[in-house]
């Protein structure tokens, strides 16, 4: 039936995307690894063992070890919860408010459309490093804080790209047909406009997740992330930032696991991007 | 006709759009049971008037006069929640494309069921089963496939059998189908007015048949009536409009229309000359003057009023200077 082999075609289509295909085993087993942290890791993230300090890797420290003796895989394997929560957790709530904000703009149009673009636009250049100060001002040191100056950032791209995408769908005439059946506006939107809005959102959260997986990264470097001890690919590295000379895998380790990630989302972002075949319209 | 069994009433409709006069004095009845049929040009108002009547009228587009009335309520200036129990409930609407009026990412089933549960709060099992019964009556057998199928799993004529069963979901009393069979090739269409046919017999209901095509609304409808440039120019039953044409563009459009059942083209099929004036441009005398053969110099600065006209009992009217005094 024609029914079956189109839904097929799409699952397939995805399925046949290379780079969809392999970002998505990469952030599987990122994901496993680090969910798993507590039975793989072979020592706690802030065991100290002043004897091992830049221990090069080996049978104790696979990876190495860092100033203070710390195992630099333990510590790895502990701080890509935390990257990867932030980056998940970021784009969920930047999904959440700026795709129903957005979409609501671009669907009513008028007076609340030309008031949500101003605040979004107002938005747009508050670079996350400021957000950030503001938040852990605010709230104090903790997840929530590096999650919700993040998801600010993220925020107004998304309300932007639900707009615009409304506003197209908003002038098609099964909308015309909906509010000829009845339907109120808000069923309209909830049930006509936002599913059409899914595709270009699905796209934009996968390189979402990669771009906030560097905020965090970089926000830690900085030390406006979680403070000390808690691991962190980026406070990893600006540990690692006194002795990367005399141990080179201090910084290329939580270096490497980085780079994985994002790019991992990255190429799911593309991968999707084709197979939607929405091109850069929307992004 | 006494106004006591019609079931939805326009009387004196006018719209502007951006102060360009769209709709002028447009006033129309229909009775159940009974199937009207509403013809001009494209750009000619005949869309404008239905989405007037169920208050949908696009952004910029303001109601100037007259009133719109079903079962004696008036419509006009009705809030926004009373005119979603309306539309969709008490009138049905079937648009042009039957393709691009349904949701693309949306099942069949679930669209015809948003109907269902807004206008009659049936969800579930008993949804269900209504959803089976509209199929049956539209003619969608296979209902298994055609309620789990998106849109462009269906054809053409199947889409628009979905959407009389959307319009039928909330049990209206009238039906307006706007352009119904236009998208359509020639025996899907007849196939649709059949449908739409049997319809309004079995359920009683009142049809308001919109389409640019004469030989559309002559063979259904029991009346029609002719739009021009935003203004109706005649009304008559439809037996005795093709033989007996009084307005010259009712006379034209026949003329150009080729195929219309019962009546073979005299000749060649003859166009009519010249274009629809742009909206608000002429509305001073009549609009159709610069087209017209018969016309008079009065006729570009007089404005035709309605002029009901005796014919062995039946309700005509027509809007031409001819049948003014003084011509």
């Amino acid at each position: 039936m024609s029914n079956a082999r189109a839904r097929a075609s799409l699952s397939r289509r995805i399925w046949n995307n290379a780079k969809i295909r392999y970002s998505c085993f990469l952030i599987l087993a990122l994901l496993l690894v680090t969910v798993g942290a507590g039975l793989i890791a072979p020592h706690t993230y802030d065991a100290i063992d002043a004897a091992a300090s830049y221990a090069a890797p080996g049978s104790n420290y696979l990876l190495g070890a860092d100033a203070l003796g710390r195992d630099v895989l333990s510590r790895v394997l502990y701080g890509g919860r935390l990257s990867l929560a932030v980056g998940l957790l970021a784009t969920l709530v930047a999904v959440l408010i700026g795709v129903p904000i957005g979409a609501f703009a671009g669907y009513v149009g008028g007076v609340a459309d030309w008031v949500i673009s101003r605040v979004v636009d107002l938005l747009l250049p508050f670079p996350v490093i400021l957000l950030a100060i503001v938040t852990k001002m605010v709230l104090g040191d903790g997840l929530l804080s590096v999650v919700i100056a993040i998801s600010l950032v993220l925020t107004p791209f998304f309300a932007r790209m639900s707009r615009a995408k409304a506003l197209s769908v908003a002038q098609l005439p099964f909308i015309e047909a909906a509010k000829g059946s009845g339907l109120g506006s808000g069923r309209i939107m909830a049930m006509h406009v936002l599913p059409h809005c899914f595709q270009p959102v699905l796209i934009m959260a996968a390189l979402s997740v990669a771009f906030a997986i560097l905020a965090e990264a970089s926000l830690s470097f900085l030390g406006l992330g979680l403070p000390p001890p808690a691991p962190s690919w980026g406070s990893d590295l600006q540990s690692a930032m006194s002795g990367f000379q005399l141990a080179p895998w201090t910084v290329l380790v939580p270096g490497t696991a980085i780079t994985l990630a994002v790019l991992a989302f990255n190429f799911l972002g593309d991968g999707l991007r084709d197979v939607f075949d929405i091109g850069e319209r929307f992004l | 006709m006494s106004t006591r069994d019609e079931l939805l009433a326009v009387k004196g409709l006018g719209v502007n759009i951006a102060g360009a006069t769209v709709l002028d004095g447009v006033s129309l009845a229909i009775r159940p049971g009974e199937a009207l049929g509403l013809v001009g040009e494209s750009g000619c108002g005949k869309s404008m008037t239905s989405l007037a009547i169920l208050g949908l009228l696009p952004r910029g587009a303001k109601v100037t006069s007259g009133s719109v009335t079903l079962r004696g309520e008036e419509l006009l200036g009705a809030g926004e929640d009373a005119l979603c129990r309306v539309r969709g409930g008490a009138i049905g609407m079937i648009f042009q494309e039957p393709g691009a009026c349904l949701d693309p990412v949306m099942r069949i089933g679930r669209q015809i069921g948003e109907s269902l549960e807004i206008h009659r709060g049936l969800k579930g099992a008993a949804q269900d089963a209504e959803l089976r019964k509209l199929l049956a009556e539209v003619g969608l057998t296979d209902a298994e496939r055609v309620l789990r199928a998106y849109p462009h799993e269906l054809s053409g004529g199947m889409q628009q059998r979905a959407m009389i069963a959307m319009a039928l979901a909330g049990e209206p009393v009238v039906l307006i189908a706007d352009e119904p069979t236009t998208a359509l090739d020639a025996r899907i269409a007849s196939q649709i007015l059949d449908l739409l046919d049997r319809l309004r017999r079995e359920r009683g209901l009142a049809l308001l048949l919109i389409s640019h095509d004469l030989a559309v609304i002559g063979g259904r409808c029991d009346r029609v009536m002719v739009m021009y440039a935003g203004r109706l120019v005649e009304a008559a039953p439809a037996e005795r409009i093709f033989s007996e044409a009084r307005h010259p563009y009712t006379a034209a459009l026949i003329e150009a229309s080729p195929g219309i059942a019962g009546v073979a083209p005299k000749s060649a099929l003859r166009d009519i000359p010249g274009q629809l004036p742009a909206p608000g441009s002429v509305m001073e005398g009549c609009a159709f003057a610069p087209r017209c053969s018969l016309a008079r110099p009065a006729c570009s600065t007089r404005v035709p009023r309605w002029s009901a006209l005796a014919d062995r009992g039946n309700e005509r009217g027509v809007r031409c200077l001819q049948y003014e005094e003084g011509w």
